[in-house]
């Protein structure tokens, strides 16, 4: 994270929040605010059991969200995840029952265990903000944030998301687990009742919804949508790499790097948040060629090395 | 905090160490004394820094410390007494005009030793400057082991120690003021295991190591072939300017002859000019005999003659005009006369026939115009080879003498020359002759000065073979005298230049100081002091006539203006230029390819210098420049000037390094926060287009800061 700047103090109440929950992971809070504020979504990519369910329920729990679970199962249905129309013989017509997918804050479970049909019903909400059943369509809550998480270590029986579907995640995120000091310290904290049930909403849902409006109005020069833009473009003509980001990846990365400047008292970002950024905003949206996964380079590794190689523009 | 007390105190060791290594050798190499009056000093004023005892108080601390040593080593003095500071004083105000006209030779120790403490005041800020504020020493360090290693060469002192002492010390000094400079977290006991292991291992190789013998010839010997002016430089004897000096008891060195007109005469005939002579040679030059003695005449001179009967002799008379009154008189060999203003007697010395014209009651009465008569006499070979060899022992003893210090060679030299000859005046000829024969060359600015033991006519007829008028006449008397045959050494000028012609048909000559000389008499039995002429380039203006039988080329007798042409031809030969005043040629010889090249090459030197220490002039011109400009968005344009002189100054930004990276670096190596404040709001003005004019003006002693920073 960036050095010496403080952060907006609603942010920084809610990051502290999250942190009473997750113990040492201020970057992954950080992130998740950023991907809140930027009305993006999150894939967290991660073994089970190192917190992903208690920080997005710490989040929902610091905005004041409706937090909803779907746990992805091979034999989901869409109608499970979106809703379904079931007839209502006493009123006689047919009455949506909305599925769990109707809340603000979302965490979608081991989203690769279930079929790509189902995903798909998933990620079309994701990307359109409604869903439609039954040829209604029926517009989600706002906010509406989405956490996925998959597991990266059982593959049998799964069902990879698509490259098409990936690039609908704003950021993909690593957990990772905590160190020996910090594990110790999550027992601490567990021993008597889970923090996550004494967490008290810093900001309502009303306010995170004007804070997305101000984030839109950060100023982004020319010259720093141009350095997008060049790393953007050097993913696609690297040599390791099958297929670049597309670019839905540089809007992704520039409304990344608007939240992340609002978040830190700035009205205007500067290359150092689309560097920090990119390898969060970037490495997904990257296949790499088979060789070079053979050769053990992954797409993280690709994208610090454009970003360490691209000029940032500091001259008029 | 402690710990920087310990580091701080550990500077000042070092730094009073590096300066003590300088003191440590004057004793040996230098007459000063109490060196450790002067350590101690040092001592002092490092221990006042280091308490951080206050400016004006440690001035008078240390000013204190001064006086009560300049009283306690030259004026023994009671200090409360203060008696000392009136003589302090004075000595302040004495030396004020010799300081003002280099007299340097003149000052006195107290002085002396009152400059020198106030150097060594200077000194210790100038290193605590280096180690404290600068961080770097290695330019004092490498002076400091230049300093040992030379004195080590060239004099008595020993600097072994010094030396062991130096490379470890300094090594690890210098590692420990780059170790501090490293930006970043510090393994402290790492750094200090391998910096002193490295340095033992390196001072242990060297111990251990097998050390060649020279591989060089003796530095000094040469550099002494070399530069023998140079050396002469540092025996004390400087370029002797005047033509025409008293001292002569330590011949040799560089001449500079002036042009300096000493007088004019007008004389029918041309000869010596005679001022004195000196018949006691030491080895090293002539001194008078002490003999006081005085012969007194009135205007006829029948006190003293110099020829006898027997020699043909005509009368002459000759006005002498001197450009400023002297206490002596100019005359010719032979004088008869002297006609001075009325009343003048003028008094001859006998030991050294130097002639004072005094009043009746013997003071000294300088004159500047007199007239002359003298006998100008005419030497017959036939009559100096019938010559019998003197028998007045005590005039023999006087004018044979030598310095038993002579050298054995000397004299064997002699008797080669002589080989064959039978009488005296053929050996006379023979050794004259010898000057001119023998590779000896006329030299007025190489010429050495005899050291230690040496002899000065050895040196001259065996080493150097180069000299002026001195070593010619000089060796040539040694050379006589060591073949028992009377000579001495006489001092005067030669006839000058010719000007212009009397209407009664006299000549009138010009003598200036480059015309004084040296020449030599040997006394003929019968006959008298006859004058010969042994060195390069001049010729004796008397005559000499030969039998009619013996056909041989004539003595060159050459008017004043062929001397003066030959001396001339001479320098010519040497490679002086004759200063010329055309004006044109000198336009032509200061164009001439050489001296274009020579340009070009100082101007490329110039131009590379200057480049290749940019970083500390350039960022200077920055910020006179940036002082001047005024404008919008100027803050732009003195960011970027300010990553330029970083780039310069080694600190050079990555391509995808963003500005704050780069801003933390860069701060992190100096230690301060200011690049980063000026990268915050050059960012507003770069990504935001903010107009940041106003900020600029506040902030814009940081980026001076800055820039001063990569000066340094």
């Amino acid at each position: 994270m960036l050095k010496n700047e403080s952060l907006q103090p609603m942010i920084a109440a809610m990051i502290e929040n999250i942190e009473k929950v997750i113990v040492g992971k201020r970057e992954i809070a950080t992130l998740s605010t950023v991907a809140l504020l930027a009305g993006g979504h999150v894939l967290l990519e991660d073994v089970p059991g190192v917190g992903k369910t208690m920080l997005v329920r710490a989040i929902a729990k610091s905005i004041n969200a409706q937090f909803r679970r779907i746990q992805f199962t091979p034999d989901l249905l869409p109608s499970d995840v979106i809703g379904v129309s079931i007839y209502n013989q006493k009123e006689m017509q047919f009455e949506y029952k909305p599925g769990p997918i109707m809340g603000n804050v979302i965490l979608a479970d081991e989203i690769n265990r279930t079929s790509p049909k189902t995903q798909s019903a998933l990620l079309e909400a994701m990307e359109e903000g409604n869903v439609t059943v039954d040829g209604v369509t029926r517009p989600l809550p706002r906010p509406f944030f989405v956490m996925a998480t998959q597991n990266p270590i059982e593959y049998e029986g799964t069902y990879p998301l698509p490259e098409a579907q990936l690039d609908r995640f704003l950021l993909k995120l690593k957990m990772g687990y905590p160190s020996l000091a910090e594990e110790i310290d999550i027992l601490n904290r567990m021993e008597n009742i889970s923090p996550i049930e004494e967490l008290q909403p810093v900001i309502d849902v009303e306010e995170l919804l004007s804070l997305r409006q101000s984030v839109k109005k950060v100023y982004i020069d020319e010259r720093v949508k141009r350095y997008i833009v060049e790393i953007v473009q050097r993913s696609r003509s690297h040599a390791s790499v099958y297929l670049g980001v597309s670019p839905r990846g540089s809007i992704a990365l520039m409304k990344a790097a608007q939240a992340y400047a609002f978040m830190h008292h700035r009205d205007f970002v500067i290359p150092d948040d689309v560097q920090l950024l990119a390898p969060y905003v970037l490495s997904h949206r990257i296949i790499l060629k088979p060789d070079a996964k053979f050769d053990g380079i992954s797409a993280e590794h690709i994208v610090a090395e454009i970003v360490a190689r691209t000029p940032v523009p500091f001259q008029r | 905090m402690e710990q920087s007390r310990t580091k701080k105190f550990l500077l000042y060791l070092f730094a009073f160490w590096l300066l003590w290594e300088w003191l440590m050798p004057l004793e040996t190499v230098s007459d000063t004394k109490n060196v450790g009056v002067f350590i101690a000093f040092i001592a002092f004023c490092f221990l006042l820094s280091f308490l951080q005892v206050r400016f004006w108080l440690a001035a008078c601390l240390k000013l204190g410390y001064i006086f009560y040593a300049v009283n306690h080593l030259f004026f023994h003095a009671p200090f409360f007494s203060f008696l000392w500071m009136p003589k302090l004083l004075q000595e302040v105000i004495d030396h004020i005009p010799i300081i003002a006209h280099f007299r340097w030779i003149e000052m006195t120790d107290v002085f002396r030793s009152f400059l020198f403490f106030l150097l060594l005041w200077m000194l210790t800020y100038l290193v605590q400057y280096w180690l404290f504020i600068q961080r770097r020493i290695l330019l004092f360090y490498a002076t400091t082991v230049a300093y040992v290693s030379v004195l080590d060469t060239f004099t008595a002192f020993r600097g072994n120690g010094a030396i062991v002492r130096l490379v470890a010390g300094g090594f690890f000094l210098l590692s420990w003021l780059q170790y501090e400079k490293l930006p970043g977290t510090k393994q402290y006991k790492k750094w200090l295991f391998v910096c002193t292991a490295s340095i033992s291992l390196s001072i242990f190789a060297g111990y251990i190591g097998p050390k060649l013998v020279p591989q060089w010839p003796d530095p000094i010997a040469f550099i002494k072939r070399y530069t023998q002016e140079a050396e002469q430089g540092t025996s004390g004897s400087s370029v002797k300017k005047i033509g025409y000096g008293n001292n002569d008891s330590q011949l040799g060195g560089p001449f500079i002859a002036d042009n300096a007109i000493v007088f004019t005469a007008e004389d029918k005939q041309d000869h010596y000019w005679r001022v004195e002579t000196k018949d006691i040679y030491t080895g090293k030059g002539w001194i008078a005999r002490d003999d006081v003695q005085i012969q007194t005449f009135a205007d006829e001179n029948n006190v003293h003659r110099w020829f006898e009967d027997g020699v043909k002799k005509e009368v002459l008379t000759a006005k002498v005009h001197t450009a400023q009154p002297y206490t002596y008189l100019i005359y010719p060999e032979g004088l008869k006369k002297v006609k001075g203003p009325e009343g003048v007697v003028f008094r001859l010395q006998v030991a050294n026939e130097k002639i004072y014209p005094t009043d009746r009651e013997s003071y000294i009465f300088a004159l500047q115009e007199y007239e002359l008569t003298y006998e100008y006499p005419t030497f017959s070979v036939e009559q100096l080879k019938a010559a019998r060899p003197l028998t007045d022992e005590q005039m023999l003893k006087r004018y044979t003498q030598l310095p038993e210090s002579l050298p054995k060679r000397v004299r064997e030299l002699a008797q080669r020359i002589v080989a064959g000859k039978t009488t005296t005046y053929d050996k006379v000829k023979a050794i004259e002759q010898y000057f001119h024969l023998n590779g000896f060359v006329y030299e007025t600015k190489d010429v050495a000065v005899p050291r230690g033991k040496q002899d000065y006519v050895d040196q001259f007829l065996f080493e150097t073979k180069k000299g002026y008028c001195d070593n010619f006449s000089t060796s040539m008397v040694v050379l006589l005298r060591s073949l028992h045959i009377p000579a001495r050494w006489v001092k005067g000028y030669t006839s000058g230049q010719w000007i212009s012609k009397t209407d009664d048909g006299k000549n009138v000559y010009s003598i200036t100081n480059k015309n004084a000389h040296s020449w030599v008499e040997v006394y003929f039995s019968g006959i008298g002091w006859v004058p010969f002429e042994p060195t390069q380039g001049f010729s004796n203006p008397y005559e000499f006539t030969q039998p009619v039988s013996e056909v041989k080329p004539a003595p060159a007798q050459q008017s004043p203006h062929s001397v003066e042409k030959r001396t001339k031809l001479n320098d010519v030969l040497r490679g002086e230029q004759v200063s010329s005043t055309n004006w044109k040629d000198k336009i032509a010889t200061m164009f001439d390819w050489r001296t274009i090249v020579e340009l070009m090459i100082g101007c490329a030197a110039i131009a590379w210098l200057l480049y290749r220490f940019r970083r500390k002039w350039w960022p200077y011109i920055t910020l006179w420049m940036f002082r001047q400009k005024h404008g919008n968005e100027l803050f732009i344009k003195a960011y970027v000037s300010l990553l330029r002189h970083l780039k310069d100054y080694g600190l050079k930004k990555k391509e995808g390094q963003t500005l704050r990276q780069y801003a933390a670096y860069v701060d992190e190596w100096f230690g301060t926060k200011e690049m980063s404040q000026l990268t915050n709001l050059y960012e507003r003005a770069i990504y935001r287009n903010e107009n940041v004019d106003t900020e600029w003006n506040k902030i814009k002693e940081l980026w001076e800061n800055l820039i001063k920073r990569t000066a340094s």
